[in-house]
């Protein structure tokens, strides 16, 4: 999969991954026996300093993909890597230090903070987790980061998480992330939850923290239109596969995959009343994907093809890749 | 088919259960009467015969051949004789048995009355003062110790205020046709209408304070559990459509909370049967009940394990009805 | 039709006007703690009553006033005159009910009614006179076989577009996608035929190409069916896609209104200026998003004067002070907007 030109390695990368998870308890389910394919066979990179969006709908599983390059799901086979080496494979104080590497903000604040813990205790966790340090250094460390993040009152560090608004609440979650210095901070949907204008607030101070410590962001979201403003690239998500990865730009002004297309047509553009083109019929079934091509059932361009041959994700230009079997005559 | 095959699970794990029961009482009963062939032989007896009782009933075996033989009697539908009575214990419990399931379903249909009405009118006026007072007699019904109950209704209502009579399941002198030997169901059968109401009024009052006894857990989970319902998006849909309240209430709310109302009122069942020793002695009531409490006071061991053993089936039995009413209820289970 | 609505005891509603014609669209933006779904609601008085009181206004339905209605009555108003749907289809339909049977009782309820379009005579005189048992139509009811109201049912999600209605009729919630169950949500709606459909929020659940083909439904539907729509979102560029008007609205107040295009092409109100700026839509890498410094207020705690005036870029001395004047502007007479900076005559003062 890719490097990035000038040949740099990848700061993580997942190589064939697939998780599966099967379904059906030990007695009655139905459903036994069948088998999630969340995510299936995918390659990723994410290089130093850049952010990466990860883009898809629920059930593209872009958030099981998301998460597991913090190791929160284990894989049905494929490995996470980080900076070369085999997270899965690492243990006790090696992978421990390679974790606080990597961090991560969650969507909704008001679940990801415990609310029976101080700001303080939040904040500084990850700090304590790797230890080391006495106390001030902890208390030093967390004024410091939560002032960076915007939230500077007296005896902030003694409330609690009700005590505050979504948006500030975010903040402290953002601040937990990048108190032991990461690299690399995956954001799930960290605006979802929070309304328009506290969002383009948070994704400012977002933006203004990877500046900051020059971090590698993997952001998972739903909304293009945040893709675009936050990421230099962009990976498009179906039925668990990746469908399209280049730059921003790249992805949604020239897109060459029919789900790509169907997606950024299907946005709402603020100020135009053009008839918003959605897909027809359903997200793909998890348990039971079709044969060929994911998308083929739902698909304009389909044809014999796709219903028997799965497409790979492959290079149409540099640095732009497809999983189509059509893609260049795709527009 | 989906039901068919969870009832054989089901099913089946009732026979650890059941192992689990005999092997308790079996133990329970040999610790507490340490010499039982004495007791058994009457006040008036002699070495030879509490000799002769203690080679019959195998008193003198290590333990574990005795609960061999034990549980191979019971096995093969042995439950022993009672030595008080001389009577097979199976045969004194199915003549026991009758009154005892009419009680208990007749209170069982109270007790499920009572916990919907006050539950339901408590989760919708919850917190107002009603509420407030109907929650109040949720946890007499629990706190109250079964015998305390049934002294005081017998002594309230058929001494102080002489409303009922104070025992038996008809007046003295009046003999019911038996054909299942539920009083209330052959009367009605025969259609002796004066028997039936006379066996009615007998009934009431026992089962009234099982009844209460029990009524406080399901209407607590019915109350909780509707005001949770009650709180629900598709409550205010319902609403938004024009539906009538009392519609509302019952045909949305109410059939969310059968599913958690179910499980407890199966619970209370199995609090019901429990409750049955007391109310049916205090009562005069002629079923396993006062059998069992007889046989207790009589070291009578096989008719006590052999009750003990009747109870078990009787608590797993509402519990496995339990199971599958609630796959009946919630789709969401059953698909 | 016209809705005058004030009041609340957490101040959700500070004095609102609004005014919706029949089959028109109109949107109201704003974001959480606007009181944009505490408006909604209000209309049919969906929020108990102990916490919610209304110390003034009116809101006026074909010359009835919903706010002083006996409870008796407002039931003949929902469903039939004004329905609505909601955000989360998943918990706003009845997970133990088939969608057959919640379709079904919403039909019924039609049925066994007269309402303002079936029977406007009657309608008025029971409404006038208070006698509400007039408005039960027995005949209604008894009239429509089983048979006939699942076969309503069953055209009811055919207008939704849903393939395969009978087999979704049986269905329960669960089992349909989120999609599909905002369809049915729409069906439910309007098999009652009302006057007026409320829906609050209801693609800000879906996927982004769900909510395309649902608010695809919603405008086509809207021609098709001629009830007036009162849609609220938090979503700005939703609301140029399916509304006539859009009124914005911050801290209980509309503070904005016009009609849609206008209101997007030319947004008058700082805070409508604001929200726009904050949108990363348009596809236009835009160096910066400009974001509304500070937080919506709390409701117990408003600031005086124009409740925006702590966060505004262009707040001047009356701001602080006197709450602003409605003004229409000169150009436009259909636009109007809450603030100080537009004077009297609808100028830049």
């Amino acid at each position: 999969m890719p490097e990035r030109p000038g040949g740099e390695p990848p700061l993580i990368e997942l190589r064939d991954l697939a998780i599966h998870f099967s379904l059906g308890g030990k007695t009655l389910k139905h459903d036994r026996g069948k088998v999630v394919h969340a995510v299936d066979g995918v390659s990723l990179a994410i290089f130093s300093g850049e952010t990466l969006a990860l883009v898809g709908e629920s059930g593209s599983g872009k958030t099981t993909l998301g998460l597991a390059f913090l190791l929160l799901y284990r894989p049905t086979s494929g490995s996470v890597l980080f900076q070369g080496k085999d997270l899965w494979a690492a243990k006790g104080k090696e992978l421990k230090s390679l974790k606080r590497y990597c961090q991560v903000v969650f969507q909704d604040p008001s679940s990801s903070l415990d609310p029976r813990m101080t700001v303080e205790a939040i904040v500084t966790e990850p700090l304590r987790a790797i230890g080391g340090f006495d106390e001030n250094h902890y208390i030093s460390r967390a004024v410091e980061i939560l002032r960076l993040v915007g939230l500077d009152s007296p005896d902030l560090l003694g409330k609690y998480p009700h005590q505050f608004s979504g948006g500030q609440k975010q903040r402290i979650g953002i601040a937990r992330a990048v108190i032991t210095t990461p690299k690399f901070v995956v954001l799930d949907e960290p605006t979802s939850a929070l309304d328009v204008s506290v969002q383009a607030q948070i994704l400012n101070l977002l933006k203004a923290v990877q500046q900051e410590y020059n971090l590698s962001y993997l952001l998972i979201t739903h909304n293009i239109d945040v893709a675009r403003y936050m990421s230099d690239r962009i990976a498009v998500m179906y039925a668990g596969k990746i469908v399209e990865l280049s730059d921003a730009e790249t992805v949604i002004e020239r897109s060459r995959h029919p789900y790509t297309l169907g997606l950024i047509r299907s946005v709402p553009e603020l100020g135009s009343s053009a008839p918003l083109q959605g897909i027809p019929g359903d997200v793909t079934s998890a348990t039971a994907p079709p044969p060929g091509c994911r998308f083929n059932p739902r698909c304009r361009f389909a044809q014999d093809v796709c219903k028997t041959d799965e497409p790979s994700l492959r290079e149409i230009q540099p640095g732009h890749w497809v999983a189509c079997h059509f893609a260049e005559s795709v527009s | 088919m989906r039901i068919p095959r969870f009832l054989l699970v089901r099913l089946a794990s009732i026979i650890p259960v059941l192992v689990g029961v005999t092997f308790l009482s079996f133990i329970v009963a040999r610790v507490m009467v340490p010499n039982a062939a004495r007791a058994w032989a009457g006040l008036i007896t002699n070495a030879a015969v509490i000799h002769q009782l203690t080679v019959e009933y195998h008193l003198n075996d290590p333990l574990w051949q005795q609960y061999g033989y034990y549980m191979y009697d019971i096995v093969t539908g042995n439950w022993g004789l009672s030595p008080s009575t001389k009577l097979p214990v199976l045969y004194e419990i199915e003549n026991y048995f009758p009154a005892t399931v009419e009680l208990v379903i007749v209170a069982s249909i109270l007790s499920i009355l009572f916990a919907t009405v006050f539950g339901v009118y408590a989760a919708v006026k919850h917190d107002t003062k009603a509420d407030h007072a109907i929650r109040l007699t949720y946890l007499s019904g629990i706190a109250t110790p079964p015998f305390l109950a049934a002294l005081v209704a017998s002594i309230v209502f058929t001494h102080l205020i002489r409303v009922f009579p104070s025992g038996g399941e008809l007046s003295p002198g009046l003999v019911a046709p038996r054909i299942t030997g539920m009083v209330i169901l052959d009367t009605l059968i025969t259609g002796k209408f004066g028997l039936f109401a006379n066996a009615l009024y007998h009934i009431i009052l026992p089962a009234s304070v099982l009844a209460f006894l029990g009524y406080g857990i399901g209407a607590r989970v019915l109350r909780a559990s509707m005001i949770e319902s009650l709180n629900q998006d598709y409550i205010r849909t319902a609403r938004s459509k024009g539906l009538a309240e009392s519609r509302v209430i019952w045909s949305h709310a109410f059939r969310n909370s059968l599913t958690t109302a179910t499980t407890v009122l199966a619970l209370n069942v199995s609090a019901l049967l429990g409750g049955t020793l007391v109310v049916e002695y205090i009562f005069s009531w002629p079923g396993i009940g006062s059998f069992a409490v007889n046989s207790i006071l009589n070291y009578d061991f096989p008719s006590v394990i052999g009750t003990t053993l009747v109870y078990a089936i009787g608590v797993v039995l509402a519990n496995l009805v339990a199971d599958v009413l609630y796959t009946y209820l919630d789709p969401r289970v059953r698909l | 039709m016209r809705y005058l609505t004030a009041g609340g005891d957490v101040k959700a509603l500070n004095g609102v006007s609004l005014e919706i014609e029949p089959e028109e669209v109109v949107g109201i933006v704003g974001e959480s703690g606007s009181g944009k779904t505490t408006l909604g609601l209000s209309i049919t008085k969906l929020i108990p009553s102990p916490p919610a009181v209304y110390p003034g206004g009116r809101v006026d339905y074909k010359g009835i006033d919903l706010l002083q209605i006996p409870k008796g009555m407002m039931r003949y108003i929902r469903g039939t005159e004004v329905s609505m749907i909601f955000q989360e289809p998943l918990t706003s339909l009845n997970p133990v009910m088939s969608i057959g049977s919640q379709l079904a009782e919403a039909i019924r309820v039609r049925e066994s009614r007269v309402s303002s379009t079936s029977d406007p005579e009657t309608f008025r005189l029971a409404i006038q006179s208070g006698q509400v048992e007039k408005l039960n139509e027995s005949s209604g009811a008894a009239g429509q076989s089983k048979e006939a109201i699942v076969e309503e049912g069953i055209q009811a999600l055919k207008l939704v577009r849903i393939t395969d209605p009978e087999r979704v009729y049986l269905r329960y919630p669960h089992e349909l996608s989120g999609g599909m169950r905002q369809r049915v949500m729409i069906a439910m709606a309007l098999s009652q035929k009302p006057s007026l459909l409320i829906a609050d929020e209801p693609t800000s659940a879906l996927d982004v190409t769900t909510q395309a083909e649902i608010l695809k439904l919603i405008k086509d539907l809207i021609h098709e069916v001629r009830t007036s729509v009162l849609f609220i979102t938090h979503d700005l560029a939703t609301v140029g896609h399916v509304t006539d008007r859009v009124a914005v609205m911050y801290a209980g107040e509309i503070i904005e209104e016009a009609p849609t295009r206008e209101l997007l092409s030319n947004p008058r109100h700082p805070y409508t200026q604001g929200l726009i700026a904050s949108f990363p839509s348009g596809y236009k890498r835009s160096p910066a998003i400009h974001p509304i410094p500070g937080m919506v207020p709390d409701l117990r705690n408003l600031p005086s004067g124009c409740k925006f005036h702590p966060r505004c870029p262009f707040a001047f001395e009356p701001c602080a002070e006197r709450v602003p004047a409605w003004t229409t502007m000169a150009e436009k007479a259909e636009h109007g907007v809450a603030c100080h900076l537009y004077g009297g005559e609808g100028k830049l003062a």
